[in-house]
């Protein structure tokens, strides 16, 4: 196993005003991860999907330890890395990188391309010189920026954001990680190049072995490149299983709400329509219960009272929805 | 016909030169119709969003053609003219909603300052309608004394669009109206505007790069690209049988989550430069099924079974 996360929590303490501080000592917390486990093999796709609000960048950056847990088990390549140092974490960077969604801001616009994607070498001790450089323009050429000696010496500024984000993918993946988190990167790339992009994160996760856990909004995007998804709600997993299992067979009502919301280029057809009210309630009060159920169609009276626990209804499909139990 | 926009051009007067942001566009529109317009960044739609209203930023100028909103056209009307048409007649609701409400007014306050800057009705007058315009858009009444930071991003949408059909237009543009909010929420925004158009036969132009929910929500679809109207037909006829390549490449590239084991295209290339469009068609750069006359001259416009498309693959 490459990635096994258990019982993973990050609770973001909410400044108090003045008089509250007077008035309580009680501390309130933004739950925004609240209890996930998951687990991920070498070379997977595991994409987490959820809206805004739902826990899924902070799970992210807890991954890779960009943020301390508040409890709950990291374990990476078989080795606890929960609350290592980042002095100790340090060798470890280089099997785990991060692609963000902004390819505008996650670029220092005064580095040149080719020092952009040379520097984790550097960083990392890996190259230096000619042979880091002959690295990246290797790299340069897999991730499709050619002729690579032109787009090595020019800037950020002068390239578009598809050309950015490959640049941002070259710089990931000059370490040859075995983990990438990707965290929404096609959701600010035009549409007529978001497969192309896609298409070639797909390329070198076989050249590479690598895996990703994929961040994203878009249930449709997650459908096209994962092996498995994992449904968030308010800092829970709602549902996870194998892509084929999640689109065939959804089983929470709230993947149920989310599929049928989704525009398809279809017009004409008629969808079975779930509609919510509502939006996803804030992370400081979450509701009792089942955490969905101020907005689930199909509630009933245990919703409101006890939390459902993630349960395998077939093998590798998981639901947490009392309606299972 | 509530909507004509004929031959419309706009052109950017900047540093490195002029950039032709909306060229030669035609299209009418009905009343309680809904149009999308749908294209890449820098394909000109928002700018044909803004010139619509005759409210294109400096250095941008309506260079030529019309716009004419139940015959009267807003490209030669002055600014005091012009004010009283935007807001009662057509209003404009953004992709960001915190840009266009004042974070030190209260969201009632908003909806009863649209109303009183149009009509002469009295402050108590204007709150009723406030409220029930709140009521109308899925906001409970007790938030009207809300700040805007105090509400979601749907909702705050939801105060916008009660902004906009406050004053009864007949046309409302939204340009990328849901880009920021999540699909369930994005969902509810959109059966709202349905709803206004069936309840108030408001007309909607919804401006977005997202051709799937054009698809779903549009009767029809004007397709863009470098500034140039490429496709415009019926929103079925797109789905079933797009006519120009850019269109149906598009198709292709958008992800379909009703289809099993699909396979993504991207269109090779990317959009052009403005400043430097390349002669002939502008898309034949990327365009798969280009020839020789594509680099030489501009495409004509064509209609092909009552549809437009410009394309040389449509005859001259």
């Amino acid at each position: 196993m490459l990635l096994e996360v258990k019982n993973l929590k990050k609770y973001f303490p909410v400044a108090k005003t003045f008089i509250e501080r007077l008035l309580t000592r009680e501390e309130r917390y933004v739950k925004a991860v609240d209890g996930i486990s998951f687990s991920m093999e070498e070379g997977g796709v595991f994409s987490l999907v959820g809206e805004s609000g739902s826990g899924k960048t902070t799970t992210g950056k807890l991954v890779l330890r960009l943020i301390d847990p508040t409890a709950g088990q990291i374990t990476f390549q078989g080795r606890d890395i929960t609350s290592l140092s980042q002095k100790k974490l340090r060798p470890l960077r280089k099997h785990m990188q991060i692609i963000y969604q902004d390819p505008y801001a996650s670029l220092n616009p005064r580095m040149r391309v080719g020092e952009a994607i040379m520097d984790p070498l550097l960083i990392h001790k890996i190259a230096e010189g000619e042979e880091a450089k002959n690295m990246v323009l290797e790299m340069l050429e897999k991730v499709g920026l050619t002729p690579p000696e032109v787009f090595y010496d020019s800037y950020p500024a002068y390239l578009s954001g598809g050309q950015r984000q490959r640049v941002a993918i070259a710089r990931a993946m000059i370490t040859r990680p075995k983990l990438v988190v990707a965290d929404e990167p096609v959701s600010m790339i035009d549409v007529s190049l978001r497969a192309s992009i896609l298409d070639l994160m797909m390329d070198l996760r076989k050249e590479f072995g690598l895996a990703y856990l994929f961040i994203t909004h878009d249930l449709a995007v997650a459908k096209y490149i994962s092996d498995k998804i994992a449904i968030m709600y308010l800092g829970k997993i709602m549902e996870m299983g194998k892509t084929r299992d999640l689109f065939r067979d959804p089983l929470h009502p709230y993947t149920k709400a989310l599929l049928s919301a989704i525009p398809v280029p279809t017009p004409g057809k008629s969808r079975e329509r779930i509609k919510l009210k509502g939006e996803i309630p804030s992370a400081i009060d979450i509701p009792p219960g089942c955490r969905f159920h101020t907005r689930c169609p199909m509630r009933f009276d245990l919703c409101d009272k006890e939390e459902p626990q993630l349960k395998e209804m077939k093998p590798g499909h998981f639901v947490a929805c009392h309606l299972y139990s | 016909m509530l909507l004509e926009v004929e031959d419309l051009h706009v052109h950017y007067y900047t540093k490195r030169g002029v950039v032709k942001a909306v060229e030669g566009v035609s299209f009418n529109l009905d009343r309680s119709e809904v149009m999308g317009i749908v294209g890449e960044s820098g394909s000109g739609k928002s700018t044909l969003g803004l010139a619509i209203m005759n409210l294109v930023p400096s250095p941008g100028k309506i260079v030529k053609g019309s716009v004419k909103l139940d015959g009267k056209d807003l490209t030669k009307m002055s600014e005091k003219e012009l004010k009283e048409i935007r807001g009662k007649e057509i209003a404009m609701v953004f992709q960001d909603p915190m840009t266009s409400l004042d974070p030190l007014m209260r969201i009632g306050d908003h909806i009863v300052e649209a109303i009183m800057a149009h009509e002469k009705i009295s402050k108590e007058e204007a709150k009723k309608r406030a409220l029930e315009l709140l009521d109308e858009v899925g906001i409970s009444k007790d938030r009207f004394n809300d700040y805007p930071h105090q509400l979601s991003g749907g909702m705050r949408q939801r105060v916008m669009i009660a902004m906009a059909v406050s004053l009864n237009p007949k046309l409302i543009i939204a340009d990328e109206p849901t880009t920021a909010l999540d699909v369930i929420v994005q969902d509810q925004i959109m059966d709202l505007f349905s709803r206004l158009r069936k309840e108030f036969g408001i007309a909607i132009i919804l401006i977005s790069h997202d051709l799937a929910l054009e698809l779903e929500v549009a009767d029809k679809i004007a397709v863009m690209y470098a500034s140039w109207l490429m496709e415009l037909s019926n929103a079925s006829d797109i789905a079933r049988e797009p006519l120009h390549p850019y269109t149906k490449e598009l198709l292709k590239a958008i992800p379909n989550v009703e289809l099993e084991d699909q396979e993504l295209l991207s269109i090779p290339g990317s959009p052009p430069d403005l400043h430097e469009p390349p002669p002939g068609c502008r898309f034949n750069p990327r365009c798969l099924n280009k020839m020789p006359i594509c680099e030489e001259k501009e495409p004509p416009a064509k209609i092909v079974s009552g549809r437009f498309v410009k394309c040389w693959l449509y005859g001259r």
